[in-house]
């Protein structure tokens, strides 16, 4: 079982204040409601209670079906690998890691430009994360652009190359996302060593604001209702897409995200989901988001806060930034939202090394914040006080004017007190040269890559999923004939 | 300038929907010529424009300048087109996001940008299919059609645009823009538009550009 980190010391928000934005969420879904377009949500909405509106598609839901969906939704969930030993449990206390689907371009560290991602990209960000010892799940790290089928590539890539890790796809429309669902079965059954077949986690993003799409609702449906793993966590543009303040938005994101959970649950009671809200500002001198910004730290709190309020794991996000390169806001904005996350108490922390506002996603990147989370690791474990470490014999063995150094305790401590990083160096300013870190990250990426040995997918499971890709494709035609 | 017209200014400044109709109507009941109190609106939100543009003034202002500009602008139109005239203008720029795609927000950008730099601007608004950008541009022979496309998925829509416009053999006249973030120069090259806006500035430059050697051509 992977170990997670233990966040959750940081609460920017009084609990009042928690809910006072939770009771302005229950007045959006009960007065205003959610745009549902899905007749089958609909009417599993009417039939718990909600008001429909089916001029407009709108349901209000009252509160007592949003406090059912909490109660019912688990507390913790058993995410599996295909290495079982490497499931883990996702729970309100701890915190595990996560790339992040979505960037259209691969930074190529190597020349500072960015370039169109391949499926070879995609496949070596997945067999990079496989190897790397603090991420805990994986994603393909690449949009593949013109590529209608990427969520089955996707998913076919992500078996093929990683054992280590649950695996997580972004939605899809309905038909196709029961294909999805058929492949992560032809895994779960064909592996007999998985304990159960949560084998990937399902993204679902509302549309901000307050608007559950057909495609988003359908696909939700089909998941949940597989029993499958599901993140409800929409992306509100403050002032654009979402209210200008926190606590407007805040409200608004989580109104949506419970939105998807109160159907996911009325869908299939006690189906595995996490909550979430990603807001992420609109800069208002440019037009552009910001997916850093210093107020992230009252998200990531006050979501942090949701998971132990409503003991319903939470979607994060951490360790990202604006800057296009390696540069001093590249650093800043990734450290600072990486220890923001889990000190928040955020549970699946995704979009590490996200860069360029969304644009840009690097292997580089990814791994020097593998070593980052251990640094975090390190300072979340605490201060370990005992008669030991309190070290009086010594400080009165060395006594007045003495030396540490050559003290038994010296020599006891000396390489487990601290945190080494490896690429964040501390060395004579003589060896001081720009980019270091990611110098070395690079050298990291490309010796992992060689070095990696996925455990390959038996023959007649790879060739199941290939066929089942294959109908997933030529359904895909005829969706988008009709 | 009319004290009136100095009013429906100072509305659209203020971000005065309300304002700018009513000012608008009272222009036209004291007998103003309609398109000098659309120069006149123009002019405000160019500065506006301006100011968006050198940092001095934000996105919601242009925006909400836009808005109280649409509202007087539609009043005015409707007035030139009533007496059998037609408005001019910069030119006129059909825009829409394509169909499957809801994301508003560019586009809107772009509007308030065009109506800034004087253009008149149609917006179809989101999930607009192909043949509904080509019938309106047909109908009011645009100038340019710009489609907006933020998904992967939906980029293709502009594809299709191209295709209708070449099925109805009006591609030679008009000039088509696309934009959205998974929008590149290859991807505009590969569907053959004409310009691709890396943003909303991007794209009223280019389409300044290209209007310009078109008409040198």
């Amino acid at each position: 079982m992977r170990e997670g980190i233990n966040g959750g010391q940081l609460q920017l928000l009084t609990d009042e204040q928690v809910t006072a934005i939770h009771d302005a969420a229950l007045q959006i879904l009960e007065q205003i409601g959610l745009k549902v377009e899905s007749d089958r949500a609909l009417e599993l909405l009417a039939e718990a209670g909600a008001e429909i509106d089916r001029e407009d598609d709108i349901a209000k839901i009252p509160p007592y079906l949003v406090m059912d969906a909490i109660e019912t939704a688990p507390r913790s969930i058993r995410l599996s690998a295909r290495d079982p030993e490497n499931d883990l449990m996702m729970r309100p206390e701890q915190s595990f890691m996560s790339s992040c689907q979505g960037p259209p371009y691969v930074y190529d560290y190597e020349s500072g430009e960015e370039r169109t991602p391949t499926r070879e990209d995609v496949r070596d960000s997945i067999r990079l994360q496989n190897e790397l010892p603090n991420i805990d799940m994986t994603w393909g790290m690449f949009t593949l652009p013109d590529e209608p089928m990427l969520g089955f590539i996707d998913v076919y890539e992500l078996f093929a190359n990683n054992t280590k890790h649950n695996c997580i796809v972004s939605h899809y429309g309905g038909d196709l996302t029961g294909k999805l669902v058929e492949m992560v079965e032809i895994v779960a059954e064909e592996e007999d060593q998985i304990t159960n077949k949560n084998l990937v986690t399902m993204y679902n993003e509302p549309v901000s604001p307050l608007y559950l799409r057909r495609e988003t609702t359908e696909s939700l449906l089909e998941w949940t209702g597989a029993g499958l793993p599901l993140i409800s966590s929409p992306m509100p543009d403050m002032g654009a897409t979402g209210p200008m303040t926190i606590a407007g938005t805040a409200a608004q994101g989580l109104a949506e995200s419970l939105g998807g959970i109160v159907i996911g649950e009325l869908n299939n009671p006690g189906t595995p989901m996490l909550m979430g809200s990603l807001p992420v500002p609109m800069d208002m001198r440019l037009g552009s988001h910001c997916y850093f910004h210093s107020e992230r730290m009252f998200y990531q709190s006050f979501t942090g806060q949701w998971a132990r309020k409503y003991g319903v794991p939470v979607f994060g996000t951490g360790g990202i930034s604006d800057s296009f390169g390696a540069d001093f806001q590249l650093g800043a904005e990734t450290a600072i939202s990486l220890y923001g996350s889990v000190l928040a108490g955020q549970n699946l922390i995704h979009d590490l090394a996200v860069i360029g506002s969304g644009f840009r996603n690097s292997l580089e990147v990814l791994t020097a914040l593998d070593e980052m989370v251990g640094m975090i690791k390190r300072v979340v474990d605490g201060v370990e006080v005992t008669d030991e470490t309190l070290a009086l014999d010594t400080i009165e063995d060395v006594g007045h004017g003495g030396t540490f150094l050559s003290e038994a305790h010296t020599r006891q401590f000396g390489k487990t007190e601290l945190f080494m990083p490896d690429m964040l160096k501390k060395r004579e300013k003589q060896d001081w040269s720009h980019n270091v870190a990611l110098d070395d990250a690079q050298e990291k990426v490309a010796r992992l890559l060689d070095e990696a040995e996925p455990m390959a997918l038996p023959e007649d499971v790879d060739r199941q999923l290939q066929e089942t890709m294959d109908e997933a494709k030529h359904l895909g035609k005829e969706l988008a004939v009709l | 300038m009319s004290e009136t017209l100095e009013e429906l200014q100072e509305a659209i400044r203020t971000f005065d929907e309300e304002g700018a109709e009513e000012k608008t109507r009272q222009a036209l009941e004291e007998g103003i010529d309609p398109q000098k109190a659309i120069e006149a609106a123009t002019e405000v939100l160019r500065d506006i424009g301006d100011k968006f543009e050198n940092g001095q003034l934000f996105l919601f202002d242009l925006v909400s300048a836009g808005d109280a500009m649409n509202a007087s602008r539609e009043i005015l139109e409707d007035e030139i087109t009533a007496a059998g005239g037609e408005r001019q203008s910069e030119g006129k720029v059909v825009l829409g996001t394509v169909e499957g795609d809801i994301h508003d927000i560019g586009k809107k950008i772009l509007a308030a940008l065009l109506s800034a730099n004087g253009y008149e601007v149609i917006d179809l608004g989101v999930e607009v299919p192909p043949e509904e950008f080509v019938a309106k541009f047909e109908e009011i022979q645009a100038d340019a059609v710009g489609a907006s496309a933020m998904l992967t998925t939906t980029k293709e829509k502009q594809r299709e645009l191209v295709e209708v416009l070449e099925a109805e053999g009006v591609r030679e006249d008009v000039i088509v823009m696309v934009g959205g973030a998974p929008v590149t120069d290859e991807w505009r090259d590969e569907i053959g538009a004409d310009i691709h806006g890396e943003n909303a500035f991007d794209a009223v430059q280019k389409l300044n550009e290209t209007k310009e050697s078109a008409i040198a051509g």
